[in-house]
């Protein structure tokens, strides 16, 4: 792997390489991208062509260093992540700070990266500005995370940030036409995937996907018909998928947001393209003043179970909801 | 040597470094020169204004060997080592690390000794605002009457969550955002400095984009020197920013305005394949429709905007096709977006519904989105007024006319009926005037009785305190065109109260009757109430006897007393 291998981030990839051959290697970088698009790739892309022993600008893949922080048993390159909770701890960086006053073992460089930074607390994140503007020399600080405005200003000022690309459709279908999936797959899950190849390939290995996608899609086609027995035991079956970690709400909210991008005209972007039919059936019964609502109400109900409502409780209003948005 | 960052390279080295701020300055400067050093400081402005700097110039200026003194020479022992941060006698804390009241009791042991270097013991608390509560308690007693020689800087972002004692016991400085004079021209001369060829609108962009911080806008230097190796360009550093063209920005806007989502979804699916980040398109959009909102309140001519002329009067033609109603909606949906996508994890969902929001006034039921399209409706409905105008008029006329002959011949008749039951003087006259003028007084005592609740209730509906008082009262006569009302004696402060309220009363009783009036308020004879009580009194004596008389009986007085015993 070298920096040619990093899909679509061509930009990121030019100035990242014209830091490492000038020598302008900043103390603190801030990725970001959406997930999956490979911010975690070229971190380590970046810290490798750091460390490597024998090329200066990209990785040799060869020497002790590469193979070291490809088995992730280099010392001098540390991942923080979530560990426990949602969130990443102050506690986690106080340990940052005394593994940082070490000076490297064997490269000229400490490397840390910080998947998630988004997700440090407020004390995590207010503890490592010190860190982060002034850390020893031989240290690098690589933040990841998705959006620029879910961090503090403070820290963001701190740092040099990198824009990585959400990938195009085109971009991630050919990659999953390279791994050997049919055309027809391929184009489907490059539109579910939403940009983000990480979760393609996901997409590409699990099987079961699929069949649980179509019979979801079918529930809702046929939602504003279904009695209220049957709905019920449809939501045992959704909290279920829930808890396997499917994820249901981006599904639904698709299938909605299809159709209103159908009712505007736009086919090209829709994403439940497969479906095109059905959705015509769909579209003559809800207003767009309906579907609007019904995506807040979604969104409202994933906040919900995201707060520990009873998730049964909370999908069966949603159905209910949206099954009455029909009988109007 | 490694490279450093530009923000880290350029830090103030004296006063004179420093961006801005000149009020902070100055009276540091003053106290330096004064020898007025106060033991506690508080530095508080939003990030990249320089507080930490600030903070790291003062010590030197305490500490340098001609020290105390206004201009630290940088050149000395004590000066070179708080400028690599090896001096021991200033020490900085990241309370962000060591919040807890722990550190800060270890603290307050080594306040106690005596600098060993310089002649003040400088503590630089950065980011104070994360101390926990226990410790910021601690630190207290500390901050008040530290031993002699000792000063403390608290530097913090956040202001509003240090506690009230503390701040009481420092000198406050407030940093405030740079003007973007001042960043550009730092920036020109960190640029000079290293050598670096740049476009001064390219400056400009990093400079506005860093909104007010300026560490924000070095380190946006520092990155754009890495992107354009080391010429800086407009069009370079608006790619480096993810910043979409005016010119794309402009033909969202009209796809917007008229109507067109299929083309505007189309252009931000564009934008997202092309790794366009959805919060800096909104954000820029937000900025560009302030901006067709200024031109269309204020005009093209006026000194907010600093526009090339040809960008001025793109944005005037645009926003001439839009209402400013329909505009601050606009603002307002992108705003809600802006807020909503720093909490999705599916921006692409978020502007999509939000074009969607934007184009189709039905989606939103909120009083704005009603607002702009109950004006959409009056400004159809004028337009189908100005044909029909004349024909509603003399039609509404006759109708009115009609409606006027109709009561008036009521009234006759209600006159004429009383007239014959009473048969008194006095209406007939009146009735004769009704009928020969539309217009005169043609009420009796009867009907302003009869409508007498009715009235009340209309002045209820006013003012109930006037309804309050006229209450008490009676119309007691009519007398041409006035109405006497008549308090009893002991209501004189009602018949003030209605008096002061003469022209609602009058008001209401037009509306009621449908003619105007005059008022007369009275108080009654007091003579009346008295003659009447004597007669009733008269007649229970009479029942009495009359009892007597019947039962051949006696009249004796019973005391209630001796019977209960």
């Amino acid at each position: 792997m070298s920096f040619k291998d990093v899909i679509g981030q061509d930009a990121a990839v030019r100035i990242l390489q014209d830091e490492l051959a000038t020598g302008r290697v900043n103390h603190a970088y801030l990725f970001l991208g959406k997930e999956g698009v490979g911010k975690k790739t070229l971190a380590f892309q970046f810290t490798k062509s750091l460390n490597c022993q024998e090329s200066r600008l990209d990785s040799c893949e060869g020497c002790l260093a590469c193979r070291k922080i490809n088995h992730a048993n280099h010392p001098d390159v540390k991942l923080l992540t979530i560990e426990d909770g949602n969130t990443i701890k102050i506690e986690q960086i106080r340990e940052l700070q005394r593994d940082l006053a070490y000076k490297p073992y064997e490269s000229s460089r400490k490397v840390y990266i910080i998947d998630r930074a988004d997700r440090m607390t407020p004390e995590a994140a207010n503890s490592l500005l010190k860190t982060l503007e002034d850390p020893p020399e031989y240290a690098v600080i690589i933040l990841l995370a998705e959006e620029l405005n879910k961090l503090l200003p403070t820290v963001i000022s701190r740092c040099q940030q990198i824009h990585l690309n959400t990938l195009t459709r085109e971009e991630i279908k050919e990659r999953l036409l390279e791994s050997g999936i049919e055309e027809e797959q391929a184009n489907l899950i490059s539109r579910l995937a939403d940009g983000s190849l990480g979760r393609a390939l996901e997409l590409s290995e699990d099987a079961e996907f699929m069949d649980t996608r179509s019979s979801i899609l079918e529930l809702l086609i046929s939602l504003p018909e279904i009695n209220t027995i049957e709905l019920f035991n449809q939501v045992d079956r959704l909290v279920s998928l829930i808890e396997k970690g499917f994820p249901l709400f981006d599904l639904i909210l698709s299938w909605y947001r299809d159709i209103i991008i159908y009712n505007q005209g736009n086919c090209e972007q829709l994403v439940n393209y497969d479906y095109l039919e059905r959705m015509k059936s769909q579209q003559d019964i809800y207003t767009i003043e309906d579907l609007v609502a019904i995506i807040t109400l979604i969104n409202n109900t994933k906040g919900y179970i995201d707060l520990n409502v009873k998730k049964d409780l909370a999908l069966q209003v949603m159905l209910f909801k949206i099954r009455a948005k029909r009988c109007k | 040597m490694t490279f450093l960052s530009l923000y880290r390279k350029y830090r103030p080295r004296n006063f004179e470094d420093l961006v801005g701020q000149e009020h902070v300055v100055r009276t540091l400067k003053n106290a330096l020169r004064n020898k007025r050093i106060a033991h506690a400081y508080l530095f508080a402005g939003p990030r990249g204004t320089g507080k930490t700097s600030t903070a790291k110039v003062f010590a030197r200026a305490l500490n340098c060997v001609h020290g105390p003194t206004a201009e630290p020479c940088g050149e000395c022992d004590t000066c070179k080592k708080i400028q690599s941060g090896q001096s021991i006698d200033v020490i900085e804390i990241d309370a962000a690390s060591n919040r807890g009241i722990d550190e800060i009791r270890v603290l307050r042991e080594k306040v106690k000794f005596y600098p060993s270097e310089g002649s003040y013991k400088v503590y630089i608390i950065d980011e104070v605002h994360m101390l926990t509560k226990g410790a910021f308690n601690a630190l207290l007693k500390t901050l008040e009457e530290p031993p002699e020689n000792v000063v403390f800087i608290l530097a913090t972002t956040e202001p509003h969550k240090v506690i009230d004692t503390i701040l009481s016991r420092c000198q406050r400085f407030d940093f405030s955002l740079l003007s973007l004079n001042d960043i550009r021209a730092r920036l020109e001369y960190i640029c000079q400095e290293e050598g670096i060829t740049y476009e001064g609108e390219a400056l400009q962009i990093i400079a506005r984009s860093s909104k007010g911080g300026l560490r924000d806008a070095i380190s946006l230097l520092d990155q754009a020197i890495s992107y354009t190796n080391a010429n800086l360009t407009v069009a370079d550093i608006q790619q480096m920013l993810g910043k979409v063209d005016e010119e794309v920005l402009n033909q969202f806007f009209n796809h917007i305005i008229n109507r067109n989502s299929a083309e505007a979804l189309e252009l931000v699916n564009q934008l997202i394949n092309r790794g366009y980040g959805v919060s800096i398109f909104v954000s820029d959009l937000i900025e560009h429709a302030r901006q067709l909102l200024l031109i269309k309140e204020c005009g093209i001519s006026s000194p907010i905007f600093d526009f090339t002329e040809e960008t001025l009067h793109r944005l005037e033609q645009v926003s001439q096709s839009v209402d400013s109603s329909r505009l601050i909606r606009i603002i307002e949906i992108l705003t809600g977006m802006e807020r909503d996508l720093s909490y999705t994890d599916q921006p692409r969902l978020v502007i999509e519904i939000g074009v969607v929001k934007m184009v189709s006034p039905e989606v939103d039921s909120t009083l704005e989105g009603l607002r702009t399209r109950v004006a959409e409706l009056e400004n159809r409905l004028k337009g189908m007024e100005g044909r029909k105008e004349d024909k509603v008029n003399r039609a509404s006329k006759s109708e009115i006319n009609d409606e006027l002959d109709k009561k008036t011949d009521r009234k006759i008749r209600t006159e004429q009926v009383e007239k014959d039951k009473r048969g008194t003087k006095i209406s007939e006259p009146v009735s004769e005037l009704a009928a020969t003028k539309d217009d005169t007084f043609t009420i009796t005592l009867d009907q302003v009785r009869k409508a007498w609740p009715a009235i009340l209730k209309e002045v209820k509906e006013n003012n109930i305190s006037v309804q309050a008082y006229l209450l008490e009262g009676q119309p007691l006569k009519v007398d041409d065109d006035t109405i006497y009302i008549h308090f009893p004696e002991d209501k004189g402060f009602h018949k003030k109260g209605a008096e002061r309220e003469e022209t609602l009363i009058k008001k209401a009783i037009s509306r009621v009757l449908g003619q105007p009036c005059r008022l007369k308020f009275e108080i009654a004879g007091p003579k009346k109430e008295v003659v009447k009580k004597k007669e009733e009194i008269k007649a229970e004596d009479n029942l009495v006897d009359r009892v007597v008389k019947l039962f051949d009986g006696e009249l004796i007085k019973v005391n209630y007393n001796v019977l209960k015993d």
